[in-house]
């Protein structure tokens, strides 16, 4: 039997062929494969997206194992290769481009090229700054994510709309470090809650 | 002078461009996109931004983890 396609035979108990069809021509780039990034891009799939640019210039470590959608036996790997191996196991028919490299000023165009939606997925706020002003008030529909670190009633995750082009999700507070570490739920929450964004604006319903 | 930052009103010193505007407020600057009267202006630019009467800024400020 030819299981090729189970994912997207699946979909369609869900979704129209239609709808599966606006959420496959869609191209989301992620800029960053850690915790929101790596479960992001799961929902993604998933959901039915086949049109991915993922960017990312780690490692898999031990302590990413805690939240981020990878496996013991990948730590070692670039986060981007391990990832398109588990997406793939998903969809082996997804249209996935990976880059291993630092996403700057310089190169965000370049390497988000063609991409109608940008998730940020970056640890770092210096880097959230730099991608959000790249893309700010550009045709890209702009998904960012801040404040998600520990346990706290995870109800304080929302999404705010700066504007039509632009979503943060998060409490906008909880910062990682000692004593409020990143954590599955809470991140995976903020992931998710990106992804939905995504999938409502593929179906024309953001 | 008057600022609407945020949709609170601060007074602010005629004069003053948008980096002492920030930091007037504990903005942390590393870490803050600013919108300034509907445009976007980039961080490199805030020191020669000089803010007048009645602009409207918005800031969208990141905090760390991801």
């Amino acid at each position: 039997m030819n299981d090729d396609h189970i994912l997207r035979r699946g979909l369609l108990s869900y979704f129209s062929e239609a709808q599966l069809m606006r959420i496959e021509a869609c191209r989301v780039g992620i800029a960053g494969a850690g915790g929101l990034g790596s479960n992001c891009a799961m929902n993604l799939v998933r959901s039915g997206f086949k049109n991915l640019t993922v960017v990312d210039f780690d490692l898999v470590e031990p302590p990413n194992l805690n939240r981020q959608f990878f496996f013991p036996d990948q730590v070692g790997m670039p986060k981007v290769e391990a990832l398109r191996d588990n997406l793939m196991r998903l969809n082996p028919h997804l249209k996935l481009k990976i880059h291993n490299e630092r996403v700057t000023a310089e190169n965000a165009q370049e390497l988000f090229h063609g991409c109608t939606v940008i998730v940020e997925a970056f640890d770092l706020p210096k880097e959230k700054q730099m991608l959000v002003e790249r893309f700010y008030h550009s045709q890209v529909l702009l998904i960012a994510a801040s404040g998600l670190a520990g346990w706290q009633d995870s109800d304080f995750l929302v999404t705010r709309k700066i504007n039509h082009n632009f979503y943060v999700v998060g409490d906008a507070e909880s910062e990682t470090g000692p004593g409020s570490p990143p954590c599955a739920p809470r991140v995976g929450i903020a992931a998710a809650k990106q992804a939905n964004l995504i999938l409502a604006h593929a179906l024309g319903e953001l | 002078m008057n600022i609407y930052f945020n949709d609170k009103t601060i007074p602010a010193t005629a004069g003053i461009n948008l980096t002492d505007f920030l930091l007037s407020l504990k903005i942390n600057l590393e870490n803050t996109v600013i919108e300034l009267n509907g445009e976007l202006i980039e961080r490199k630019s805030w020191a020669e931004t000089v803010l007048t009467d009645n602009d409207k800024i918005l800031a969208v400020s990141f905090v760390g983890g991801g």
